[in-house]
C-alpha cells in the first residue's frame, strides 16, 4: 500500500521535472534549478560520506573544487572534449578523494572535522597561490561550453535536463549502494565500528571507498559546475561551501537520500527567495538553519514521513528515529 | 628578524589562546565543536566598544559590558545549541552554531554597519628597542593580559571546587552526574568561562589592530580551534601551548618562507600532528571501549 | 526537547516571521510604483558579507546621482530607479542575479559588481542577453575581455603601476621598492604590474608580500619587508587593511614612504590609520587639486547628505556609473526616439569627454576602458587629502 503510494508519488514527481522545459521559459528559474542540481549531487555524496558512514566530513566543497579545476584545466588547456574531461574530472578526484582517506582514517569525529576542514582551507590557498596552474585569485575564464556527442550545450534549458539526468544517475547509484550488501557494512560502520569490525567489515577498505565514491561524484558536480558558469575561481569552493552542504543534509535528513534531494533544492531556492528581505536576508536564513536543526530534528523527509506513519512510530518511538540519524556514530570518539 | 619574528607571533599567538582555551573547555567536555565561538568574540569585542564610547572613555566598564555580553551569549549558546543535543551527535551542535554564527553576523552589520570601526584612543604606548627588534607596550600587555587570565583560568581548573567538577564532568558527563555534580550547571559554567574569555579577547584585539568589524571573529577563531587541536583538546595547557606555537609558526612561516604559503603550512603542520597524535601535542589519549 | 529550548523556538520562529513580512510590506509597496515612466537600472553589488562598506558607498554614490537626474528627468521625463540584489561579491550569487536581472526586460543596464571574480563570473550571462555590465571599481587591465557589453569604469591597474612606479623612480628616487598587496585579483594585479613596470625602469625590488583579506596582523610581512629596507613600499591594498598596514609598519620602526593604489583613497583612512597614515601618497582616480564643476558638485552635496568631509573613490565612480548610463540613455533616446538594451550599450561606448566626477572627463576605448586615464598623485596630511606636489 505504502510502496504504491511511493511509486505514484514519485511518476508524479517525474512528470512535473521532465515537463518543466515544456511548460516554462525562464532563463533565471532554470539558472535555479541548475544550481540545485549541482548542490544535490553534492549533498547526495556528501551524505553518503557523513549520514551512511559517519565519517565527519567537513571539506566536501574541496572535492567539488577538485573537479571544476581539473576539468576546466583539461578542456581549456589540453584541449580535451567535455565528455572526457567530465569523466577524467571525476576519476581524478575520486584518486585525491583515496589520497586523503588513507590519512583520514586515523581521524575520528571532531577531529576528522578539523582535519578535513584544513584540507579545504590548503585547497582553497593552493588554488589561490598556484597562479601558473590556476590562475590565481582571478580564476580561470573561459572554459569552454560543453557539447555532449557534438551537440552544443548553452541554454540553460539544455543544463537543466543533463543536470536532471545527472541527478538521477547519482541517486540510482547512490540508492543502490546504500541498500545493498555494502550499504549495510557502511551502516554498520556509522553505528558502531568496534561491532562492526567484530563481525569481520573491513573497515580501512570501506572508507576508502567511500572516499573515493563519493569524491568522484562531487567531482563530476564540479565539472558540470565549471563548464555551466564558464568561470571558476578559488571563491567558489570555500569553507563556508563546504558548511552550506552540511546544512542541506542536515534540512533534508543525515542518512536519508530523498532528503538530500529536497534539502539542496530548499536551501539553494530559500536565498532566492528570501532576496526581497534585501539586508534581512543572511540574518534569516542564519535563524532559518538553527530553527530547522531545533525543530526538525530528523530533517524534511523525517518529519513528513514522521507524519504520515505517526501511529507507527508512536509504537516503536525507540527504535525508528535512529534509522535516519546519526546520533549514534560519535558517542566514543 | 627572528627574534622580531618570535615577538610577532607570541603576540598573535597570544589573541589565538584565549579563544583556543574556550575551544579546549567546551570541545573537551563535551566532545562537540562550536562554530559560534567566533561570534561571541566578536560580540564582546562590540559591546565593549560601544560601552567604551557612551561612557566616554571608561576602559574598565567597556571590558565589564564585553565579559557580561559574552558570557550571556555563551549561556544562551549552550542552552539552545547544546543541552537538547547532550548525548547525540555532534552534528546538530555544529549545524546551529553554523546557523547562529550566520545570523549574528547579519545581525551586527544591521546594527553597526559594515564598515570597520576603529578604536577610538590612541593605544600605542611605549616601545622597547632592542637593536632590530622593536617591542611597543601594546605587545607587551597583549601577551601579558592573555598569560595572566590563563594562569587565572588554571587556578580555576585546578583549585577550586567548581573546577574540579569541570575535571570530573569532562572526564566522563555520566559518571560525574551520579557522583553528584550537577552537569548542566557545570558545563554552563564552562561555556560562561569559555565566552568571557573570548569577549576580553574580542576587546584586546580589536583595539589591538584598532579594527572592529562585523567578521572579525571568523578568520581567528579557525587558527584559534586549530590552535587548541594542535595543542590537545581537553587540555587547557595544551590549547594554550598549541595557539602560541601556531602564531609563531605562522610569523616565521611568513617570514622566511612565503606569506602566501603561510596558512597552508600551518593547517599541513597541523593535519600532521592529528596523523601522528590525533589528540594533540599535550592532549591525552581516550581509550576507544565498547 | 526542554520548554526552555521550544520557548527560544517558538521565539526565533515569530521573529523570522516577523522581519520577513515587515521586508516583505516594505517591498511590497516599492513594486507598487511600477509604471512606464520608470527606466530600471540593476544594481548588484556586495550589500552585505566582506564587502558590504564598500557597497553602502555605492548606494550613497547612487543616490545622489538620482537626485540630480530623477529632477530633470531621462529620455523625456522619465525616472530612473535602481533595483538593488545582493551579490556579497561572491561569483556564484553574482551569476545568478545576473540570471534574474537578464530575464527582467525592464532592465537597461546594470552595474556589476565590486570584485574581477565576480563581474566575471557573470559576464557571459550578461554578454549573451546583450545587457549592459557596468563594472564601477575592478581594475583589472584585462577586465573587459568577455565581451562587447561590459565596461570598466576605474582606470586600469596598467595605468594605476605606470602611475605609481613614475612616482616612485622618477620623484621619490627610490633605488629599492617592495610591495604588500592582498591576495585576491586586485592586489595581484597591483603587484604584477607595479614590478613589471619598476623593473623596467632598473629598480630593484626589495620585496613582494601577501596577505588574505581576512588578515589583520600584518607585522611578519612587514618584518621581512624591513630586512630588504627598501625607500618605497608600494600599497596593493584597500583602505581598511591599507590604514593597518602602515600603522603597524610605523610600530616596527619602518620608515619608508608608503604609497598605494587609488583604492585608499578615502576618509575612512585617517579614522582607522590615525596619524600613522601622514604622508602616504595615493593615486586619486579625480582631481583633487583642481576639481572640475562636477567633483566640486558632488563633493558638496555628499559631504551636507551624508556628514563627511569628502566622497570616497567608491561612491563618486558609483556617481559616475548612473550618470554614464543617464546620458547614453539620453542620446539614443534622442536618436531613436525609444530605449532599449542595445541603444545604451552603442552610445555608452561612443562615450566622449563626458564631464565627470572621477575622471575630469571620460571617453570610452575600442576596448571599452578608459582612453587616457588620469591618475592625481595626493598625500595624506591630518585628516585630509592635499595634492601632491615635489
Amino acid at each position: 500500500m505504502i510502496r504504491n503510494r511511493k511509486y505514484i508519488l514519485l511518476q508524479i514527481i517525474a512528470v512535473a521535472i521532465i515537463s518543466v522545459p515544456f511548460i516554462l521559459d525562464d532563463k533565471y528559474i532554470f539558472h535555479i534549478a541548475v544550481m540545485s542540481g549541482i548542490y544535490m549531487i553534492l549533498s547526495m555524496s556528501l551524505n553518503v560520506q557523513l549520514g551512511f558512514t559517519g565519517l565527519f566530513s567537513f571539506g566536501h566543497a574541496a572535492f567539488y573544487g577538485i573537479g571544476a579545476y581539473a576539468s576546466a584545466l583539461l578542456t581549456r588547456d589540453l584541449g580535451l572534449p567535455f565528455v572526457a574531461a567530465f569523466i577524467l574530472s571525476g576519476l581524478f578526484t575520486a584518486f585525491i578523494g583515496t589520497l586523503i582517506a588513507l590519512p583520514a582514517l586515523r581521524l575520528k569525529g571532531i577531529f576528522l572535522a578539523i582535519g578535513t576542514m584544513c584540507f579545504n582551507e590548503i585547497f582553497c590557498l593552493l588554488s589561490t597561490n598556484l597562479e601558473s596552474l590556476t590562475g590565481g585569485p582571478a580564476g580561470l575564464p573561459d572554459i569552454p561550453v560543453p557539447s555532449v556527442f557534438g551537440l552544443e550545450i548553452t541554454q540553460p534549458k539544455d543544463y537543466y535536463i543533463l543536470i536532471t539526468l545527472l541527478v538521477l544517475v547519482t541517486y540510482k547509484v547512490f540508492d543502490n549502494l546504500i541498500k545493498s550488501r555494502h550499504g549495510r557494512a557502511l551502516t554498520s560502520i556509522r553505528d558502531d565500528e568496534i561491532a562492526a569490525r567484530a563481525i569481520g567489515v573491513n573497515i580501512t577498505n570501506y572508507k576508502i571507498k567511500v572516499f573515493a565514491i563519493t569524491a568522484f561524484f562531487a567531482g563530476l558536480s564540479g565539472s558540470f559546475f565549471a563548464h555551466y558558469l564558464s568561470y571558476i575561481s578559488p571563491s567558489n569552493f570555500a569553507l563556508s561551501e563546504s558548511f552550506n552542504l552540511m546544512a542541506m543534509i542536515a534540512l533534508g535528513g543525515i542518512g536519508n537520500l530523498p532528503g538530500s534531494i529536497v534539502g539542496a533544492g530548499i536551501l539553494v531556492i530559500i536565498p532566492e527567495v528570501f532576496r526581497f528581505l534585501q539586508d534581512y536576508r543572511e540574518l534569516i536564513y542564519g535563524l532559518t538553519i538553527v530553527l530547522i536543526v531545533l525543530l526538525l530534528p530528523q530533517g524534511i523527509i523525517g518529519w513528513i514521513s514522521g507524519l504520515l506513519h505517526r501511529q507507527q512510530t508512536s509504537q516503536d518511538l525507540a527504535g525508528s528515529p535512529k534509522k535516519f540519524s546519526v546520533e549514534t556514530i560519535l558517542h566514543r570518539i | 628578524m627572528l627574534t622580531q619574528q618570535i615577538i610577532n607571533g607570541l603576540t598573535l599567538g597570544s589573541l589565538y589562546a584565549l579563544l583556543a582555551v574556550g575551544f579546549s573547555l567546551i570541545c573537551g567536555i563535551l566532545n562537540m565543536i562550536t562554530f559560534s565561538h567566533g561570534e561571541i568574540f566578536m560580540i564582546g569585542a562590540f559591546s565593549g566598544l560601544y560601552t567604551i564610547i557612551a561612557l566616554g572613555g571608561n576602559l574598565p566598564l567597556g571590558l565589564a559590558a564585553a565579559v557580561v555580553v559574552s558570557a550571556a551569549a555563551g549561556i544562551l549558546t549552550e542552552r539552545i545549541a547544546f543541552r537538547p543535543f547532550r548525548n547525540e551527535s555532534p552534528l546538530s551542535p555544529a549545524l546551529i552554531t553554523i546557523g547562529l554564527s550566520i545570523s549574528l553576523q547579519a545581525g551586527i552589520l544591521l546594527l553597526f554597519g559594515a564598515d570597520t570601526k576603529p578604536f577610538p584612543y590612541n593605544v600605542s604606548a611605549h616601545k622597547f628597542i632592542l637593536g632590530n627588534t622593536v617591542i611597543s607596550g601594546i605587545e607587551v600587555f597583549v601577551i601579558g593580559i592573555s598569560i595572566l587570565l590563563m594562569i587565572m583560568l588554571h587556578l580555576f581548573i585546578h583549585y577550586t571546587r567548581w573546577g574540579l567538577a569541570l575535571r570530573a564532568t569532562s572526564q566522563r558527563i555520566e559518571a560525574a552526574d551520579i557522583m553528584g555534580i550537577s552537569t548542566n550547571r557545570i558545563i554552563a559554567i564552562a561555556f560562561c568561562t569559555a565566552s568571557l574569555l573570548a569577549g576580553i579577547d574580542g576587546l584586546l584585539a580589536g583595539a589591538y589592530y584598532s579594527a572592529f568589524y562585523p567578521r572579525m571573529g571568523v578568520a581567528i577563531s579557525l587558527k584559534a580551534l586549530a590552535g587548541a587541536t594542535f595543542g590537545g583538546i581537553g587540555s587547557i595547557q595544551g590549547a594554550m601551548a598549541g595557539a602560541l606555537s601556531l602564531g609563531v609558526i605562522e610569523s616565521l612561516a611568513a617570514g622566511y618562507i612565503s606569506a602566501s604559503y603561510r596558512d597552508v603550512i600551518a593547517f599541513t603542520i597541523l593535519i600532521f600532528v592529528l596523523l601522528i597524535k590525533p589528540s594533540g601535542l599535550l592532549g591525552q589519549m581516550r581509550e576507544e571501549k565498547v | 526537547m526542554n520548554t526552555f529550548v521550544k520557548k527560544i523556538a517558538g521565539l526565533l520562529s515569530v521573529g523570522v516571521l516577523s522581519i520577513g513580512l515587515l521586508a516583505g510590506c516594505g517591498s511590497g509597496s516599492d513594486k507598487a510604483s511600477k509604471d512606464d515612466n520608470i527606466i530600471y537600472l540593476g544594481a548588484a553589488g556586495p550589500f552585505t558579507g566582506d564587502n558590504a562598506e564598500y557597497g553602502t558607498e555605492w548606494k550613497k554614490g547612487f543616490d545622489i546621482a538620482l537626485e540630480e537626474i530623477n529632477a530633470k528627468g531621462v529620455a523625456g521625463g522619465k525616472k530612473l530607479q535602481i533595483i538593488y540584489e545582493d551579490t556579497q561579491s561572491d561569483p556564484k550569487q553574482s551569476a545568478t542575479v545576473a540570471q534574474k536581472f537578464v530575464k527582467n526586460d525592464k532592465i537597461y543596464a546594470v552595474f556589476c559588481d565590486f570584485t574581477t571574480n565576480s563581474t566575471w563570473s557573470a559576464a557571459p550571462i550578461y554578454q549573451k542577453a546583450g545587457l549592459v555590465q557596468l563594472a564601477p571599481n575592478p581594475s583589472h587591465p584585462q577586465l573587459t575581455k568577455p565581451g562587447n557589453y561590459i565596461f570598466q569604469l576605474c582606470p586600469t591597474q596598467a595605468d594605476q603601476a605606470k602611475a605609481l612606479s613614475t612616482l616612485a623612480v622618477d620623484e621619490l628616487k627610490a633605488k629599492k621598492i617592495a610591495v604588500i598587496y592582498l591576495n585576491t585579483d586586485f592586489g595581484k594585479a597591483v603587484k604584477d604590474n607595479v614590478v613589471t613596470a619598476a623593473k623596467a625602469k632598473g629598480v630593484e625590488i626589495a620585496g613582494e608580500e601577501s596577505y588574505l583579506p581576512t588578515d589583520k596582523d600584518f607585522k611578519a610581512q612587514l618584518t621581512k619587508i624591513k630586512t630588504g629596507n627598501p625607500e618605497v613600499i608600494v600599497l596593493g591594498s584597500y583602505y581598511t587593511d591599507g590604514a593597518l598596514i602602515v600603522k603597524q609598519a610605523r610600530d616596527l620602526g619602518i620608515n619608508a614612504q608608503f604609497i598605494a593604489s587609488s583604492s585608499v583613497h578615502s576618509p575612512a583612512l585617517f579614522q582607522l590609520g590615525g596619524s600613522a597614515v601622514n604622508g602616504l601618497i595615493t593615486m586619486s582616480v579625480f582631481n583633487v587639486s583642481n576639481p572640475g564643476e562636477t567633483l566640486k558638485n558632488f563633493s558638496a552635496k555628499y559631504s551636507s547628505k551624508y556628514k563627511a568631509n569628502e566622497p570616497d573613490t567608491f561612491a563618486t565612480q558609483a556617481y559616475d556609473a548612473i550618470r554614464l548610463i543617464a546620458n547614453a540613455i539620453n542620446k539614443t533616446y534622442e536618436k531613436n526616439k525609444k530605449v532599449t538594451r542595445q541603444g545604451i550599450r552603442d552610445e555608452l561606448a561612443s562615450t566622449k569627454d563626458f564631464p565627470a566626477a572621477s575622471q575630469d572627463s571620460i571617453t570610452y576605448s575600442a576596448n571599452r576602458q578608459l582612453e587616457n586615464a588620469k591618475l592625481y598623485p595626493i598625500i595624506a596630511k591630518d585628516g585630509k587629502f592635499l595634492p601632491y606636489k615635489k
